[in-house]
């Protein structure tokens, strides 16, 4: 029988914690996820939203958080806003899917902090990508931890004018200028 | 030998994390859905249907109106907007994304229909992509003068296949054959006539469009003439305006199919407009 020394295994775990090694999360696309936004004007309130969010956080631990990476995609082409008609509005006038048909989150987390047992505060800074265009975004997320998944809840507000979106003028149809935004996913560990 | 084992599995588990490190993340984007092709922005041209649908659980509602007088006619009877004006209000509901049902009511012999319409293909092709659907409907006329309401003549049935595509979502093309059984309910036989409905719509905008509607019968009886209608339309939020120029003054389909009962031209065109929303509960 071949006996490994305890000093050798050490080593290899020092080793692969020296190398970043990260956990991978992927979006549970089987958990009820949900990306909303909401539009209140005098004329006019509408909500959107979609289930179709995807992509993937490397972490790696709270000492090793420039190890980390945020990767989420969210398909626009789902956007619902209740109306076919004013899907096809945004698709078509505003957000122009068939040129960009995704947002793209990347970034990395860069703060974690514990606030209940299994449930963190974790800020993330990196790039939203939305109409083909990238701005830096920094948000702070709730992450409730339960065993090898995490449901997480985030909002922030998008300026359209930032991405280059043009606010309908559609007689009777308004939106706000500035979009608040709500993001509400679970991901799983997928590796060991 | 130990000693070569020990070298190995050292190796093997000093290198794991480079190797790992190398490859990143396993996550691969999912496959990604598409809505619904849609080609047209309106269900209708003006009294042809155009292959969309209204979305599950969405209903709209329809008022149109044709004034009887002619434009020509002038400011004494304002353009043909004095009135008077044959009528029609209908109400569609989506069954599924595919399948919808309307319910309508003309002034003109009080004629109720029920139509059925259905999405049958979609095609995506880059530069015409395409939208086919049926429509079948049945129309009652209620009120005929010398006869029962629920005489057999007073009843058309009749068929559409829809044809759409779109050019650069710019320039819209249709295509409805159409067949009507019953095509006039005053003759003394039942007669049957053949219409190839066909209308371009041109989008100037997001929301303002042009567009020409010509219904010529190919074949079986017509009333009189064939119909030939041109307009606008603006698009709102969840309206539809469109407001028409033709030479006939009937709206429902099977009364449209029949023909118009004047030639098109300076002499007989007449206003006319359909309002559409969009409603849900």
């Amino acid at each position: 029988m071949i006996r490994i020394p305890v000093s050798l295994i050490a080593a290899a775990l020092a080793l692969l914690a020296e190398n970043g090694i990260a956990a991978e999360f992927q979006v549970d696309q089987t958990a009820s996820n949900r990306v909303g936004f909401t539009s209140q004007t005098t004329l006019d309130n509408f909500a959107g939203e979609t289930n179709r969010i995807d992509g993937y956080i490397l972490f790696a631990g709270s000492d090793s958080l420039a190890a980390s990476e945020i990767h989420l995609e969210v398909e626009l082409d789902q956007l619902d806003t209740g109306i076919s008609l004013r899907n096809r509005h945004m698709r078509e006038n505003s957000l122009e899917t068939d040129k960009y048909p995704l947002a793209v989150f990347h970034g990395k987390a860069t703060a974690v902090r514990q606030d209940a047992p299994d449930h963190y505060l974790v800020t993330a800074t990196g790039t939203l990508t939305l109409h083909g265009q990238e701005k830096e975004l920094n948000v702070t997320a709730a992450v409730q931890v339960s065993g090898r998944q995490a449901r997480i809840e985030t909002e922030f507000s998008v300026r359209l004018a930032d991405y280059n979106i043009r606010v309908p003028k559609v007689m009777f149809l308004k939106v706000n200028e500035i979009i608040p935004v709500k993001v509400d996913f679970t991901i799983v560990q997928v590796n060991p | 030998m130990k000693k070569v084992i020990w070298i190995v599995l050292t190796a093997g588990i000093l290198m794991q994390p480079v190797a790992s490190q190398a490859q990143g993340p396993k996550w691969q984007r999912s496959k990604a859905s598409r809505p619904e092709l849609q080609l047209f922005h309106s269900q209708h041209a003006f009294t042809l249907p155009t292959a969309e649908m209204l979305r599950k659980g969405e209903m709209e509602f329809e008022i149109s109106h044709r004034f009887l007088p002619t434009i020509k006619e002038g400011m004494e009877n304002f353009y043909g907007l004095d009135g008077p004006v044959n009528m029609r209000i209908a109400l569609s509901y989506a069954l599924t994304n595919r399948w919808q049902i309307a319910l309508g009511r003309g002034n003109v012999a009080d004629q109720i229909d029920l139509q059925v319409k259905h999405k049958a293909v979609q095609l995506r092709s880059g530069a015409l992509p395409v939208l086919a659907g049926v429509q079948a409907g049945a129309a009652w006329n209620s009120r005929v003068p010398g006869r029962d309401h629920g005489d057999p003549d007073n009843f058309q049935f009749y068929g559409q296949l829809i044809l759409n595509t779109v050019y650069a979502k710019k320039l819209g093309v249709g295509l409805v054959p159409t067949y009507l059984y019953n095509q006039n309910i005053y003759a003394m036989d039942r007669q049957d006539a053949m219409t190839l409905g066909s209308y371009v719509q041109f989008w100037l905008g997001p929301s303002f469009s042009l567009c020409t509607e010509w219904i010529p019968t190919v074949s079986g009886k017509r009333q009189s003439y064939n119909t030939f209608s041109f307009g606008m339309e603006i698009e709102t939020g969840g309206h539809f305006f469109k407001i028409v120029v033709t030479n006939n003054t009937y709206l429902n389909s099977a009364q449209v199919h029949a023909g118009a009962d004047s030639r098109a031209g300076a002499d007989s065109w007449r206003l006319g407009f359909m309002i559409t929303r969009l409603l849900r509960i």
